[in-house]
Parts: C-alpha cells; sequence; structure tokens
C-alpha cells in the first residue's frame, strides 16, 4: 500500500511539471490569431465613444469608419458572426470591466430579426473565439463561469485550460468573408451563389412564443450595464432581404423597459429591396451596408443635434 | 455523478481510503461500505430511484430465499414465476409502457380509429441502468432455480452484488456465480491489482473523454442536421459514431473493471476489440459481452439454441437479437437494429461458420493477412450500417439518412470542419494502440511495462494530458440511456 501512494505522489509531481511545459502553447496562441478584436477588449485598447455590438448582421451591415467620416466620432465595431445575445452581453461585461478601455458614450446593440431571442441554429455564444485567448485571466474565468471548463481543474493544470484547437499551430488567415476593417466592420463585396433575389414581401407579426430566458436576462443585463454606466442604448434592426417583422421593436423596447432607443431604417427605401445590395437574404454587401450606415449616423446626429 | 468528473474521483478516492485503511481486512466492514457508496453513489443520480433499486434488491433477495428452501417444486415454481414476473414488469412499466401505448394507438389510428395516447401514457422517469440491475436479479433467481447457485443469506452482500457502484448503472452484467463469491470473500490489497486497475481505468477515461466524446461532436453535428451534408459527409457521420459508441461503452466497462479490482474485485469482461472481428459471429462474442452471454445462457440455450432444425435456428437467432435490440430502447430503430444483425448473423450460422474466427486476429503477428482485412472492412461497415438505425430518432430519420449517404456524392470529398483532423489523428492512434494490444484484456494492459519507467511514465502522461485538455465537453454516456 505504501509503495503505491510513494508512487502515485511522484507520478503526480512529475505530471505537474511536464504540465507546466504547456504554458508555451496556452501563450503561443494569440499571435496566430488574425481578428485581434477580442483581445484588445481583453487588453483594454478600446478607444470609441461608440461601439457596436451584434452578430454577422452587425458586422456586416454597418461600417463604423462612416461615424468618424461624417460626424468625427470615433465607432469601433465588435460583432461577432454566429454570436447571439448571451456573447454580446459578455462583450460589454469584459468592455467595461477591462482597466484601459474608454467607457464608451453610445452603445448600439445590432439584434437579428427575428430569431435574436429564440432559438437559433446559427447563433450561440462564440466559445470558440476565447480559447485562443486563454493566457487572459478573464477568458479563463468565463469559461469557467459557462461550465465550458471545471474550476479546479482549471486552477491546478495548465492542460486542463487549453483546447484542443490550441493545438493546431497553423498562423490563421483573413477569408473573402472574414475580412476585418481597421474600424472592426466586416463587409463583403460579392454576393452569395446561392442567394435566390426575391424580396420575401411577406408581412411576419412578432410573437414571443419561444422566446429564450438566458437570451431575455442576457438582454436586460446589457441594458443594465449601459443604465448603470450612463451610456446611451441604440438597438438597431439591420435590413433581411424581406420586411421589418411587426411588433419585434416594440418586443425590444419593452424588454428594456424603454432605457434603450429602438432605430428602424427606412423600408420605403428602394435600396433595400434591390438585390444588388445584398450579399444573401439576411446580410447587405458593402455598397450596402454603406447606404445603411449613412442612414444610422443620420439619425445618429439628428438624435443627437449634430 | 458520472465516472469522468471530479466529483467522482473524490468520492472514489474517499471510498478507496475508508475501505482499505478503516475497514481494513475485515469483510463485514467492507461491505457495509461498498454498499453504503452505491447507494450514495446511485442516490446522487436521483434519491428516488432508490426506492426501486432497494424494492428489486428486496425482491430478488426474499424470492431467492424462498426458492432456496421450498419444500415442494409448486412452491419453488410459483417463487421463481412471481419473482420473474414482477421483475420484468417493472421494467416494462418503466422503459417499455410508453412504448407499447404509442405503438398501438398508431396501430389504431391506422385503421381510422382516433386514439389519443397522451391520456393513458404514463409521465415517468426512465431509472438509471434499471436494465443492467434487473439483469442482475434475474440471473441470480434462475441460477438459484436451476440449483446452480444458493441463495445468499446475507442481505448486505446481496445488496452489494445488485448495487455494487461500478457496474450499478451500465454494467457489465454480472452473474451472481461470478461476482457473490468474490464478495462474500476477504479482500486484501495487491499493489500489481492496483496498478494495473489504475492503467484499465486511464485507459477507459482516454477512450471515453477523448476518442468518444470528440467523435460524438462530429456524430452529432451531422446526425442531427443530416439533411445540409453531402454522402461522403454522411458517412463520415455513421463512421463517427460507430467509433463513439464503443470508446463510449468499452470506455465505461474499463473504468468500472478498473475501478472494481482497486477494492479487490474482478467484474466479467464485456469488450474484447471488436471492431478486429472477421465477421459479424466474432464481432457479437466481442461486444457487449456480459450482455450477449446473458442472453445465450438465459434466452437462447432454454428455447433450444442452435440444437433444433432449420426453422428453430433461425426462430431464436431471430427473438435473441430482437429482444437485444428491444432491451436496449423502446423505439423500432433498436427493433430494427437488432433485425439487421439477425439477417447479418444467420447466413453464418446456417453453414456452421459462425465459430470460424475463435481467436483473435493474426495471434502473434504484427500484420493481418489480405483476406483478415478484407473480413475485418466488410463486419466493420456492416456494422457501421447497422448503427446508422441504432443513432437515429426515427425509422424514417434512419432511412432518410441512408438514402442521402448513397447518393452520387458519397464518393466525393467530405466538408468536416479542420478540428475534426484532429480527432481522426487520434482515432488512428487509438486504433494502433489497440491493435497491439489486442491479445490483452484491454489495449494497455501490458503496454510499455518492458520500457525505462520514465518513457512508460510519459505514455501515461500523454495520455492524461489528452484527457484533461478534452474534459469539460462531456457527453452524457450512451448507455445510461438503457
Amino acid at each position: 500500500m505504501k509503495k503505491f501512494f510513494i508512487r502515485i505522489v511522484i507520478f503526480t509531481v512529475c505530471f505537474f511539471i511536464i504540465d507546466k511545459g504547456f504554458l508555451l502553447v496556452r501563450d503561443s496562441a494569440p499571435k496566430r490569431e488574425v481578428d485581434k478584436r477580442l483581445e484588445m477588449i481583453v487588453t483594454g485598447k478600446i478607444q470609441s465613444d461608440v461601439l457596436i455590438y451584434g452578430s454577422s448582421r452587425g458586422a456586416r451591415s454597418i461600417i463604423a469608419k462612416v461615424f468618424k467620416d461624417s460626424l468625427g466620432i470615433s465607432a469601433y465595431n465588435l460583432s461577432f458572426p454566429g454570436s447571439d445575445i448571451t456573447f454580446h452581453e459578455f462583450l460589454l461585461r469584459l468592455t467595461l470591466e477591462t482597466k484601459g478601455n474608454k467607457k464608451p458614450k453610445t452603445v448600439i446593440l445590432v439584434v437579428d430579426d427575428s430569431d435574436e431571442l429564440k432559438v437559433a441554429k446559427s447563433l450561440k455564444f462564440r466559445l470558440d473565439r476565447m480559447y485562443p485567448l486563454l493566457k487572459y485571466q478573464a477568458i479563463r474565468k468565463e469559461l469557467v463561469k459557462r461550465k465550458a471548463k471545471k474550476p479546479i481543474l482549471n486552477e491546478l493544470f495548465v492542460i486542463h485550460q487549453l483546447n484542443k484547437s490550441n493545438f493546431l499551430f497553423k498562423q490563421k488567415k483573413f477569408t473573402s468573408n472574414d475580412s476585418i476593417m481597421p474600424c472592426g466592420s466586416m463587409p463583403i463585396s460579392h454576393q452569395k451563389k446561392t442567394f435566390n433575389k426575391i424580396f420575401n414581401k411577406d408581412n411576419y407579426i412578432y410573437s414571443p412564443n419561444g422566446e429564450l430566458a438566458q437570451k431575455i436576462r442576457a438582454l436586460k443585463l446589457f441594458k443594465n450595464y449601459c443604465k448603470k454606466n450612463n451610456i446611451e442604448l441604440i438597438v438597431v434592426i439591420p435590413p433581411n432581404f424581406k420586411f421589418i417583422t411587426k411588433g419585434f421593436g416594440d418586443r425590444l423596447k419593452s424588454l428594456t423597459n424603454g432605457y434603450a432607443t429602438v432605430w428602424q431604417y427606412d423600408q420605403a427605401n428602394p435600396v433595400y429591396s434591390n438585390p444588388d445590395y445584398f450579399f444573401d437574404n439576411a446580410h447587405l454587401r458593402t455598397n450596402g451596408s454603406y447606404v445603411y450606415s449613412n442612414e444610422l449616423v443620420k439619425f445618429y446626429a439628428q438624435k443627437h443635434k449634430l | 455523478m458520472v465516472f469522468n468528473s471530479i466529483e467522482f474521483a473524490l468520492f472514489f478516492l474517499f471510498v478507496f481510503i475508508l475501505y482499505w485503511f478503516i475497514a481494513g481486512k475485515n469483510i463485514k466492514w467492507q461491505n457495509m461500505l461498498l454498499l453504503g457508496a452505491s447507494l450514495f453513489f446511485y442516490g446522487c443520480w436521483d434519491w428516488r430511484f432508490l426506492f426501486l433499486l432497494s424494492f428489486s434488491t428486496f425482491l430478488g433477495y426474499f424470492t431467492g430465499i424462498r426458492i432456496g428452501s421450498a419444500k415442494s417444486l409448486l412452491w419453488k415454481k410459483f417463487w421463481f414465476r412471481l419473482s420473474i414476473i414482477l421483475n420484468i414488469g417493472f421494467l416494462a412499466v418503466f422503459k417499455y409502457y410508453n412504448f407499447f401505448i404509442d405503438s398501438f394507438t398508431s396501430l389504431f389510428n391506422s385503421f381510422g380509429l382516433h386514439l389519443d395516447s397522451s391520456s393513458i401514457s404514463l409521465n415517468l422517469i426512465l431509472p438509471v441502468g434499471i436494465s443492467f440491475y434487473t439483469f442482475h436479479v434475474l440471473s441470480y433467481v434462475i441460477d438459484i432455480y436451476y440449483d446452480r447457485i444458493k441463495s445468499e443469506g446475507k442481505l448486505v452482500d446481496f445488496s452489494v452484488f445488485v448495487a455494487f457502484f461500478p457496474l450499478l448503472v451500465a454494467g457489465p452484467i454480472e452473474r451472481a456465480t461470478h461476482l457473490l463469491p468474490q464478495i462474500q470473500k476477504e479482500r486484501v490489497f495487491d499493489y500489481s491489482k492496483a496498478v494495473d486497475g489504475l492503467r484499465q481505468i486511464l485507459w477507459g477515461l482516454f477512450k471515453k473523454v477523448v476518442i468518444a466524446d470528440g467523435c460524438a461532436e462530429w456524430a452529432n453535428m451531422i446526425f442531427d442536421g443530416y439533411t445540409d451534408y453531402s454522402g461522403s459527409t454522411l458517412f463520415m457521420g455513421a463512421f463517427f459514431f460507430s467509433i463513439q459508441i464503443y470508446c463510449d461503452f468499452s470506455g465505461y466497462s474499463d473504468i468500472a473493471l478498473g475501478t472494481s479490482r482497486l477494492f479487490g474485485i474482478e467484474l466479467l469482461r464485456n469488450f474484447s476489440f471488436p471492431y478486429f472481428s472477421r465477421d459479424i459471429a466474432e464481432f457479437w462474442r466481442r461486444w457487449h459481452i456480459s450482455l450477449t452471454t446473458w442472453f445465450r445462457d438465459y434466452l437462447y440455450i432454454p428455447l433450444g439454441g442452435s440444437k433444433g432444425g432449420t426453422w428453430m435456428k433461425i426462430r431464436n437467432t431471430f427473438i435473441i437479437f430482437l429482444v437485444s435490440g428491444f432491451w436496449h430502447g423502446a423505439n423500432w430503430t433498436f427493433i430494427v437494429w437488432g433485425a439487421l444483425n439477425a439477417i447479418y448473423f444467420l447466413p453464418l450460422m446456417l453453414t456452421n461458420s459462425n465459430r470460424n474466427n475463435l481467436e483473435i486476429v493474426a495471434q502473434g503477428k504484427y500484420f493481418p493477412s489480405i483476406r483478415e482485412i478484407f473480413g475485418m472492412l466488410i463486419t466493420f461497415l456492416m456494422v457501421l450500417f447497422g448503427w446508422i438505425f441504432f443513432r437515429a430518432n426515427t425509422l424514417t430519420q434512419a432511412i432518410d439518412f441512408i438514402k442521402r449517404m448513397f447518393s452520387a456524392d458519397l464518393f466525393k470529398s467530405t466538408k468536416l470542419p479542420e478540428m475534426a483532423d484532429l480527432t481522426i489523428a487520434l482515432i488512428i492512434f487509438f486504433f494502433i494502440i489497440e491493435w497491439l494490444g489486442r491479445d490483452n484484456k484491454y489495449a494497455i494492459e501490458r503496454f510499455g511495462l518492458k520500457w525505462y519507467v520514465p518513457f512508460r511514465w510519459l505514455f501515461y502522461s500523454f495520455l492524461i494530458l489528452c484527457v484533461v485538455v478534452l474534459s469539460g465537453n462531456e457527453q452524457v454516456f450512451i448507455y445510461f440511456q438503457f
């Protein structure tokens, strides 16, 4: 019995030593990323007055530099394709909690019509975007909070902090769909091959049935962070190749207890029913993004009497 | 509390220390401790399940004594039948009631009679491991009835036999003739057995956490969205599931066997490298051995086995495979899976070729012959095809999946995420180790034992490293649902 325990102790000590070698793998991972936006947040390098949070619709539809070009206001796009409201909530929280980041004056939340608060196969909490940044304590803490990692193992072993993706040592590259402008926006200049170019003329009415409690909670938290920090919150519904779902904006307004300004684009503008301005049924392409961003900036200027 | 959790590791450590340091060589205390730990372990799933487990244990204990001490054959038969009916009855109610109700209402509805199953369905939770411990009790009662063993007089010992925590929720399905004598005998700590137990636990964890859960990610992705993928990707989905189910279940069994060995108790072997089988009969001798032999001994042989005429052989083969399928779950998919395996098996049976491959493939050699490779490949593909039914939620989905898989793009390249390559690399590593260790009880039983210790420890460290890196994304053990 004594021999058994001595051997286990010696093995455990050896294993701990080997484990620490994996700090090299963990700490080298951020260098291989091309999208540095999340790392900018976690290292306190966000310095803009207007911040944009959203999924791919936020990333593609709003070109943040239009704010600077038109109004001289600094803006940065922190929208991540495939992310949901729970991820946006985390990003805003991280932005506000990390030392060095400038507290924004305005936050623009770009919502998906009309899946933002419901089950959406393509939207999730983007854990995969966090794994390359495990060298940062805040990221590790969030992964434990989300039960993606176990608290005790996370403290004891460097290897438990890692994800299998950390062992892909290839340098990542931009793709035609995921190039990032210096302002953080990710417009697309081409069109999707499968885009059917048929404008959906149906009038949909929003129903709260199927809304997820965790997404509602995330939206409310998002609003609360803004309110607590005296940040203006504008919720925008970007164009799909269809009409906006009726009642969706009202639902968002009621969930934010009227704190958020819910802005909708001008649906009568023929650009939004012209397929030449769309990448696919759910996203604008670059020319459409500029039209939409200018309209948003115009609204912003009017609201602030600039 | 699953095996691959910190909670289980702490629980195990606590019980292990108490077992060897406090209970020591006192068999009574050792068994009391094992029983207490087992009830705690089971209660962690849901404390309400303890009532059913206790009832099943008392039923087996009481009827076992009655059968053993019956003074006339009439009473012996009475207690035996009562025990069988009640045990199977409970299993039927908890596991199959709603299935039968749904199936019958569907049948009636197809004849134009509009029945609503929801009004007569029961809102029951399926107790974890019910199929496994019910079969423990059944084997005990049957063995007493046929005078293979004597009834157990000590309730604690019998309860440990039924509820021993390493095998409680997913087997192996133990026999009273094998396990009870070990429970009745004093256990002494054995260094080499303890090390062996740890090694088997490590290999089990590697199979489960690294291979099975890694494959599950891709299998789930492909099966859940199968309408979006090409034939070749669907084939990869079925491939990943084939590996997942093997590593998930055999990984669990390895952890169970290793854990049990650390307490000085040997459990029945459950898997013996089934994917190295050269025909389907060999596969079924190597897959879920404790269930296959259970059905062989308590169903197939009493039905006449293969001794009767051709029709009797066919009937018995179908019965055993259909019951085996149905044992897995109350769904037509499992029944079709069972029937498909019966169809695979019959030609071998009818041509007396079902016992051609009794020894492990290429024994004593590094490489198999072309014929053996061909046999293994065909068997694996047949098994893989069957797993599609096993994995699908409905028969319609399974058939649709197969139709799409056998489309024109079956031989085109797959569209899998980059991370799937890592899973495939780990699968290749896993099968190389399995191949090298196929003569043993489990793949790394003797792997590296002749190496210089630091090298061997490096190998173990690598396995632990993979387990720790990949833990945190656990999938529930597939066989818990059975």
